[in-house]
């Protein structure tokens, strides 16, 4: 779960995008994040995933303050316990569908066979059919975002946030991308989306809005 | 909006999982990354191939270069080191030659006994010829190796031709009226250059007749000053009416200054070469950093920390590196070939491949750093 606690942050020293935020996201939910554009809701999840440092406030994450944590142990904390999905797939275009999937066991410390192996299987249960050894430039959009789901799932983090998963897909592989991530949220995670969709976010159990 | 209460107890940072990737892994990633990348690495391979070509072509030929004057001036007899006993009643002896012979560094030593005139038995008019007496020996000094007891003569070639004879064989007869049988030919060169026209005799019982000279080779030229001052110590007092010690400084001191002209040189081509070398890979890994930013962002939200990036981008930088300092180490050592006529031997090379190498690591760390430092949100959001 995340608790986040009084949170302000800015680009730069620009005016506050996230300004004194505080709320608590369960674990085994899935909480949709909405409101308009430029409202922070990207933002709130690079926060959230300690990519950005706050200028005020807390993230806690299963029960760690990550404010006080140096950069290796935020990024072990990313690498262990977060799985990010972006708009875009942001895949590695010289590497392989596999070789994508598991590119986070590297820095979890996760072996390569057994993340072959759950890479594989991910690929299956999102509908991935095609060879495992394509490049992401062989597949359509829809797969490539699947790809990219199974990848923050790999390492089975307990907390999943995602940046309008569905934003360039059709509503058939949107619809496949959002029933994995209901399972990963009932197996215990605490899974945040963000999304202007409203199909999105009636399938989520609450949504928060930014205004 | 204020937060729920959490019902679970804070935690620390110790309470993060302590599994850490291994460095291996790290490793072996960046190689992967290398082949995903093949265009940045094939440049990094061909400049990396460049320095290493470049640097072995001219040094390497400056190496050889060097070797050739060296190898000429230790002919010469840089290395060598002459005792002379001018006393009336000379001092040195086998003994002390036997001692010379043990020293550290001194390769071979060999004494000379006073100087006898000898004349070809059964050749009227011909030149007399000075003979001396010899104990010890260096490798090779006179063929075929002596055999038997009595004392027998090794002619050089000036002294075969003063004496007559068409072939080494035949006989001398001193003063005294002593014939000695010779029976082979000896070697005057380097330090014994100036016994071209003489004899020497080998063997026999009466060997100990007093040394008016050794002469003595050591194993490298910074072993000559050393070894004359224990020669010192050992054999007694210099000057006019003693003991003299030779030694050719002029050689020793040339040895040095061209060593060290040879060495700055060599050492400004490699500089240069690396320098613009370095320069080159700088660009061509900022340029590659540079392309793929979303790269860098993605890592970091997949849990790597900025060192793990470094790391990354400098393995990958030597993984590129590899077959461009394998390629242009094998290229170079051939050209040096080609030119020189020698290969250059596999350490010179070596050495090339390896500090080609890691300059390309070296090269990668400032892109890798500006990399790694920045915002990986901005990086992420780059269309």
């Amino acid at each position: 779960m995340i608790d986040i606690v009084a949170l302000s942050f800015g680009y730069g020293a620009g005016p506050a995008v996230v300004e004194d935020f505080s709320h608590s996201f369960p674990g085994g939910s899935m909480v949709g994040i909405s409101g308009p554009s430029g409202r922070g809701k990207s933002t709130l999840l690079y926060l959230a995933g300690l990519l950005l440092q706050p200028r005020s406030g807390r993230v806690v994450l299963d029960g760690i303050d990550t404010s006080v944590l140096s950069d290796p142990a935020r990024s072990r904390l990313r690498s262990t316990h977060i799985g990010f999905v972006f708009q875009d797939a942001v895949l590695d275009t010289g590497r392989s569908i596999l070789d994508n999937v598991i590119e986070g066991s590297v820095y979890s410390g996760l072996s390569r066979s057994v993340a072959k192996q759950r890479g594989r299987a991910l690929l299956a249960q999102v509908n991935v059919s095609v060879p495992i050894d394509r490049r992401p430039g062989q597949i359509s959009g829809g797969q490539a975002q699947r790809v990219a789901l199974c990848r923050a799932l790999l390492h089975e983090p307990s907390v999943v946030l995602a940046d309008e998963p569905t934003g360039n897909l059709d509503r058939e592989s949107a619809d496949l991308a959002l029933a994995r991530l209901r399972t990963a949220a009932e197996s215990g995670a605490c899974v945040l989306i963000a999304s202007h969709d409203h199909q999105v976010l009636d399938r989520c159990d609450d949504t928060v809005v930014l205004d | 909006m204020t937060p729920s209460s959490s019902t679970e107890p804070e935690r620390s940072a110790a309470d993060i999982p302590t599994v850490r990737p291994r460095t291996s892994h790290l490793v072996i990633e960046g190689g992967r990354i290398a082949a995903s990348q093949p265009v940045l690495a094939l440049a990094v391979a061909l400049i990396c191939a460049g320095v290493v070509l470049v640097t072995l072509a001219t040094t390497g030929r400056t190496v050889g270069a060097e070797r050739a004057v060296l190898a000429r001036i230790e002919d010469a007899g840089t290395r060598a080191i002459q005792v002379i006993d001018d006393r009336a009643d000379p001092g040195l002896d086998t003994q002390i030659l036997a001692t010379i012979g043990r020293l550290d560094s001194v390769s071979w030593a060999i004494g000379l006994g006073p100087i006898e005139d000898v004349r070809p038995v059964g050749l009227d008019g011909a030149a007399a010829v000075p003979a001396r007496r010899i104990s010890g020996s260096s490798p090779q000094l006179v063929y075929p190796p002596p055999t038997g007891n009595g004392v027998q003569a090794f002619v050089a070639q000036g002294s075969q031709e003063r004496l007559g004879f068409t072939s080494a064989a035949g006989t001398v007869e001193g003063a005294t009226g002593r014939q000695y049988p010779v029976v082979g030919v000896f070697s005057a060169s380097g330090p014994l250059a100036d016994l071209g026209d003489s004899i020497l005799l080998v063997g026999g019982d009466d060997v100990d007749v007093g040394l008016r000279r050794i002469t003595i080779e050591v194993a490298s030229a910074e072993a000559v000053a050393p070894v004359a001052e224990a020669l010192r110590s050992l054999v007694g007092p210099g000057g006019p009416g003693g003991v003299t010690i030779e030694v050719s400084a002029d050689l020793v001191l040339a040895q040095s200054v061209i060593r060290g002209e040879f060495a700055g040189f060599g050492r400004a081509i490699v500089v240069q070469a690396l320098a613009g070398g370095l320069v080159l890979m700088v660009v061509a890994v900022l340029a590659g950093v540079n392309a793929r930013r979303r790269d860098f962002g993605r890592r970091r939200a997949l849990g790597a920390s900025r060192g793990q990036l470094v790391s990354l981008v400098v393995t990958q930088a030597l993984w590129s590196a590899l077959p461009g300092v394998a390629l242009g180490a094998v290229a170079g050592a051939t050209l040096v070939k080609v030119l020189s006529g020698s290969w250059p031997g596999w350490q010179f090379p070596l050495a090339v491949a390896v500090l080609t190498a890691l300059s390309a690591a070296g090269a990668a760390i400032i892109p890798a750093t500006l990399a790694a430092v920045r915002d990986p949100v901005a990086a992420l959001r780059v269309p």
